[in-house]
């Protein structure tokens, strides 16, 4: 069966959650103290959608500014990118209209953006509000998704919608074997599963 | 560098000190705990220093309490280092170091020792941006793989060049930052890379960095692309014999002399590089048996063998 491979790419200020979601959706496991990101992990998972198959190779970032150089080399290429933001840290929601700037003036121009408000399991602390956050994603045309990684809500979900999303708006591509296939492009290869490393999402 | 290191938490609370040269900055040093007041990396120190003191086999056993008491240990220490000298800028991974000096001593000398690792070893990894120092650094990396390995180094450039178009191997950036604090679980093992990069150079993370890998070249060339080798260190890191990759690395040193690799790098370093400080150390290299003196220590051993071969056989034949 036709598989599309694509590299996607998590971004977001530091604790917001991006490891905790990667690591969630990937293998199901969640750390209280998840250790922080230097430089960027790697995870990979197959996804099964209505369409076909879509392994996401996930570049997991990490947060703090100065990684930011960095974190660029990680979404050259990417075909979708997923913001985080923490619903209990107003400064973390500010960060995204940025990183939705800098992704459409230096990424692929088709890439597929998804923001996810994460930490909804701590909505008692909430600062960024709901239709508030809505509205701007709408704006922008980019779906929204609340998220916990402590809990699951919503991560599943999010990345079933970032996998369709790619494969709607790289379809074309299907079928056209490249040679650079890994690095992003799109090929038809026979599915192949990478084994999942890392036990606390440290860092490479 | 001797087998093994210091060996002991109580001799390393004795050398670290020293090797830092907290004695000579002592009175920079003392009432630290007056600048512990927030500044503008306050927020992600915070956010990093509550998910610190985890990961490592010594804080395992730990209790929820002695947890939170040595992260404000912790978090008073960080933002002590930053507030004493605003050239010296928080990066994600200081903590990871910080932790280290914490957990050998104490919060008073855990500072101490924090402060001058920062201001006379890490200072590169400290500036404004990483572009500034500990990225020249990183270049270096490959200069040191060129004279041991050159068709490694080709494969990893190409891999590195076409999908990042950054000039170094940028899976061992943490390795690098962080001195492997951020990769290992056993705190004795950590130990003693710390004991090599404090009574070495400034340097020493870039040799090690290329021997984890040098160590690995069979793998890496089946590796295909970035995602494979970052998949392929993920967790290897950890698992490393630190004593052989201690050892090669000091084989390095003494075939490839840190004062040169440094002038190997594309762009200059700050002038208030640490990396321009060590000249010490060069005399000491100069005298170990590595590199070239190895060379002479075998042919040395092997004469002496076949002396004893002969005498003994010599000694067997008259008997008979």
């Amino acid at each position: 069966m036709a598989t599309m491979e694509c590299k996607i790419v998590t971004l977001g200020e530091g604790r917001v959650g991006k490891t905790s979601l990667a690591l969630k959706y990937v293998k199901n496991e969640f750390h209280k103290d998840e250790i922080s990101t230097v430089n960027a992990n790697y995870l990979t998972k197959l996804v099964q959608i209505p369409q076909g198959s879509v392994q996401l190779n996930i570049w997991d970032t990490a947060g703090q500014e100065r990684f930011r150089a960095i974190a660029s080399n990680y979404y050259r290429q990417a075909k979708g990118a997923l913001i985080v933001y923490d619903i209990t840290d107003r400064k973390s929601f500010d960060k995204v209209v940025s990183w939705i700037k800098e992704l459409k003036s230096q990424a692929e121009k088709n890439i597929v953006i998804v923001v996810a408000g994460n930490k909804c399991d701590m909505e008692k602390e909430r600062q960024i509000n709901r239709p508030e956050a809505l509205e701007f994603c709408r704006k922008m045309q980019i779906r929204h998704f609340d998220t916990s990684a402590k809990s699951g809500n919503g991560v599943e979900e999010m990345f079933m919608e970032l996998a369709s999303q790619i494969f709607e708006a790289n379809k074309g591509e299907l079928g056209q074997s490249g040679r650079n296939s890994r690095r992003g492009k799109i090929t038809v290869e026979k599915t192949k599963h990478r084994e999942n490393s890392g036990k606390k999402g440290g860092c490479c | 560098m001797q087998h093994g290191g210091l060996g002991n938490s109580e001799l390393r609370r004795e050398i670290w000190p020293l090797l830092l040269k907290v004695h000579e900055n002592s009175n920079f040093l003392t009432d630290w705990k007056a600048t512990v007041q927030p500044n503008e990396y306050s927020e992600i120190i915070e956010r990093d220093v509550n998910r610190s003191l985890f990961g490592l086999d010594i804080t395992d056993h730990f209790t929820e309490d002695q947890r939170l008491f040595k992260r404000s240990q912790l978090s008073k220490i960080i933002n002590a280092v930053i507030n004493k000298n605003p050239n010296l800028h928080y990066f994600q991974g200081f903590n990871s170091i910080c932790t280290v000096f914490l957990l050998i001593s104490d919060e008073d000398l855990g500072f101490k020792m924090s402060y001058q690792c920062a201001e006379l070893f890490i200072k590169d990894s400290m500036r404004k941006s990483f572009e500034e120092g500990v990225s020249l650094e990183m270049h270096l990396i490959y200069e040191l793989l060129e004279k041991n390995d050159k068709k490694l180094t080709k494969k990893l450039r190409q891999i590195y060049t076409i999908d990042t178009n950054v000039n170094s191997p940028m899976f061992s950036l943490s390795w690098v930052l962080t001195w492997l604090s951020h990769n290992m679980h056993s705190f004795d093992k950590l130990c003693r890379v710390f004991d090599f990069c404090l009574a070495s150079h400034p340097l020493a993370p870039i040799y090690i960095a290329a021997a984890i890998i040098l160590n690995e070249k069979t793998s890496i060339m089946k590796c295909a692309d970035m995602p494979e080798i970052h998949q392929y260190f993920h967790d290897l890191v950890r698992h490393i014999d630190v004593e052989m990759v201690c050892d090669m690395s000091l084989n390095m040193m003494c075939m490839f002399y840190p004062s040169k690799l440094v002038n190997r790098s594309v762009k200059k370093f700050h002038d208030d590089s640490p990396l321009y400080f060590d000249c010490e150390f060069e005399d000491i290299l100069k005298h170990l048996p590595y590199g070239k003196g190895i060379q002479w220590q075998l042919v040395v051993s092997v004469i002496v063998l076949m002396v004893a071969v002969g005498y003994s056989l010599y000694y067997n034949l008259s008997f008979l």
